[in-house]
């Protein structure tokens, strides 16, 4: 027998003489009376520190071998490129990557290959249903009508919906004119896009031929380059038919409602020839919903001042008016500054051409209810007519004196100068230290300026009447000058300009 | 202690055959694992309750396979840790009067047993210190003799190796480690 079995032989007689742990009477105890077993405490993460360590091994065996490989071991590139002197050496430039020949020719190279037919693409909006119809022709500036009937004659597997309005447009500096038409062979519309400044970088920036400006109410496609092109604008059907299934859309306005400008010429900048009754006016307003940009925000604006719903259902009344969100919180704070009352929608529509008025009132502390300042009809009482008179009389007479001292030999008010060229142009930019005074007078066609022949003239020389820009370099001079109706009106940001309307100027 | 009654009587008679078998069978299933009481409690518990379906002459063989089973389903979930529990089994077998040398053999014995393969633990247990005949370990793994002839002879050569076998020294089994993970 070996040791070893001795050993266990030995081992395992120990063990078989061994007495038993629990003798039988604990035993016959034990199953007589049970007691309650203990059973060990169940872990809740029994394998915790397995998996712990695992998945510490894991991540990092994944990040050694998902270290990036230098390329050269250090051994070889420490103290290679040392020179004679013991500098280090500048690295040795690359050879000469064999460079594309010029003469090569690339599918982006257009000179060397024909152009390909260019399909107009249109990227749909979010609300566009799934079923699209690609357009055939790229519609063109003034036949919108047709360019769209004759993309609905198109068989396509899929449909776009229909474009509202379509036509052309212009960028200025800060906006877009668009020139559109309601009905085939109808008379051009004229319009206005005020641009945010993201949508000026969208179109800056733009590199496609499309660019599509995505409002509340609707997208406009935009097919051209920076400065001119056409476009297309889609209505946003869920948003339209959101608002209209609680009245507050453009279901409730009514034919012969909504005036438009229209337009004799689509080149270059469109000049406003004169109001015209919209024949689509309920597609109109929902236009001016885009363009003035009328979504939620502005439905909080006038509920934050009060306004109910039974009230926004004269909102389209503001789109009518062409009451923007910012143009709108301004009129608000001063009809809530000067009027003890909250007019309504239809009145704010109204009010905005007053603000000169609630201005005035404001400024003189002055609080009345609507109905008051409706029949005053903005003139001042008799106390406040008699020191207005004084007031204006003194300042008539100053501002007389010294125009017939300084300016003109004429009498105060008579024109100077007419600049003919942009009086027909949609929008103006002033520079400098002006006083501009509006004229309401619809027959009045002209940008008329009052001022100093000098200034007048190196108006006119300085300024560009194609683009519709004067410019006063003589910061310290000022002239007036009288505006058509429905002319657009911007100027630089931060850049101060009273506008104001002196009786007896005229 | 309430009285017992007819089946519980009769259950006992028959269990008082088994109970040397099975007490040192547990003993050296449940070192380091569980408790023997509570694994002796439960197996006996389950047994009564099963004992009219268990055939006559077949309660050891009963009870060692549900003290096999109910060792492995006690030791899944370590309450305790092992030397506690080991401490807890030495101290009671040294109150019933077992010298510290025969404790210490034990001991050694029971470590090298638990680093047998479970099988053939079971077979060299049941063979050698239970004293069972090839038969019976067949009868109770439900095995062929050949079969637990195989058994024993692997796992008595590889208990002789677990017994003359060095404590490896720490230098060693880092030395394995970095020659398995290189």
């Amino acid at each position: 027998m070996k040791p070893t079995d001795e050993l266990s032989s030995a081992l395992f007689g120990a063990a078989r003489s061994l007495p038993t742990e629990l003798s039988l009477e604990e035993v016959e105890t034990l199953f007589l009376n049970p007691a309650p077993v203990v059973l060990p405490k169940v872990k809740r993460w029994p394998h915790l520190k397995f998996w712990f360590m695992f998945a510490l091994l894991v991540s990092l065996l994944l990040a050694y071998f998902s270290l990036p490989f230098s390329g050269i071991p250090p051994q070889l590139s420490a103290g290679f490129p040392v020179g004679l002197t013991g500098q280090p050496v500048e690295d040795a430039p690359f050879p000469p990557q064999p460079q594309p020949s010029k003469k090569r020719t690339t599918a982006v190279n257009t000179k060397a290959v024909a152009p390909l037919p260019v399909i107009p693409t249109r990227l749909a909006p979010a609300f566009a249903p799934k079923k699209m119809s690609a357009p055939a022709t790229t519609p063109k500036p003034g036949s919108s009508t047709s360019a769209s009937n004759s993309r609905h004659n198109v068989k396509a597997d899929f449909q776009m919906p229909a474009a509202l309005f379509a036509g052309g447009y212009t960028k200025l500096k800060s906006g877009l004119v668009l020139t559109y038409t309601e009905v085939e062979n109808g008379p051009t519309h004229l319009g206005f896009l005020e641009l945010t400044a993201d949508e000026q970088q969208l179109i800056d920036r733009r590199t496609s031929d499309q660019v599509t400006i995505e409002r509340a109410a609707g997208s406009l496609l935009l097919y051209g380059d920076r400065k001119e092109g056409d476009f297309e604008f889609l209505p946003n059907t869920t948003y339209r038919d959101r608002l209209n299934k609680r009245a507050w859309g453009d279901a409730a306005a009514p034919l012969g409602s909504v005036v438009v400008v229209t337009t004799n010429n689509t080149k270059n900048v469109a000049i406003p020839a004169g109001p015209r009754v919209s024949v689509r006016p309920q597609d109109q307003i929902w236009f001016r919903y885009f363009t003035k940009d009328i979504d939620d925000n502005y439905l909080a604006l006038l509920r934050r001042a009060g306004y109910t719903d039974q009230d926004l259902m004269s909102l389209w009344k503001l789109a009518n008016a062409m009451i923007g969100y910012d143009r709108l919180d301004e009129l608000l704070k001063l009809l809530r500054a000067v009027l003890t009352d909250k007019p309504s929608l239809e009145s704010i529509a109204s009010l905005k051409y007053e603000e000169d008025a609630l201005r005035k009132l404001k400024a003189r502390g002055e609080r009345m209810t609507f109905e008051e300042f409706q029949r005053t009809n903005y003139r001042p009482t008799i106390i406040q007519a008699l020191t207005g008179v004084i007031a204006d009389s003194t300042q008539s007479a100053a501002w007389r004196e010294t125009h017939d001292q300084k300016w003109s030999t004429d009498l105060p008010g008579t024109v100077t100068k007419t600049i003919n060229g942009p009086s027909r142009k949609g929008k103006v930019h002033l520079k400098g230290n002006f006083k501009v005074r509006i004229s309401k007078d619809p027959d009045l066609k002209e940008v008329v300026v009052y001022g100093p022949d000098k200034v007048v003239e190196a108006m006119k020389q300085k300024s560009r009447l194609n683009t519709i820009k004067l410019i006063n370099k003589r910061k310290q001079e000022t002239i007036y000058v009288d505006m058509p109706v429905g002319i657009h009106w911007t100027w630089k940001p931060g850049r101060k300009i009273n506008i104001s309307a002196k009786p007896g100027l005229r | 202690m309430p009285a017992p009654t007819d089946k519980q009587r009769a259950f006992l008679t028959a269990y008082a055959d088994c109970h040397d078998d099975l007490l040192r069978y547990c003993t050296t299933v449940a070192f380091g694992k569980c408790d023997v009481r509570d694994l002796v409690q439960d197996i006996l518990l389950t047994a009564f309750k099963h004992f009219d379906n268990i055939e006559e002459g077949k309660l050891l063989h009963y009870l060692l396979r549900a003290a096999r089973n109910r060792a492995i389903s006690l030791g899944r979930g370590r309450g305790c840790k092992t030397e506690e529990l080991q401490e807890r089994s030495l101290e009671r077998l040294r109150a019933k009067g077992a010298s510290p040398d025969t404790l210490l053999d034990v001991e050694a014995l029971y470590h090298a047993l638990q680093r047998l393969p479970e099988k053939q633990r079971n077979a060299v247990v049941l063979f050698e210190i239970n004293g069972l005949s090839l038969r019976e370990i067949a009868g109770i793994q439900r095995c062929s003799e050949a079969s637990v002839k195989m058994k024993l002879s692997r796992g008595r050569k590889r208990l002789r190796e677990l017994l003359t076998e060095r404590p490896r020294h720490l230098s060693q089994v880092l030395l394995t480690a970095k020659t398995i993970l290189l």
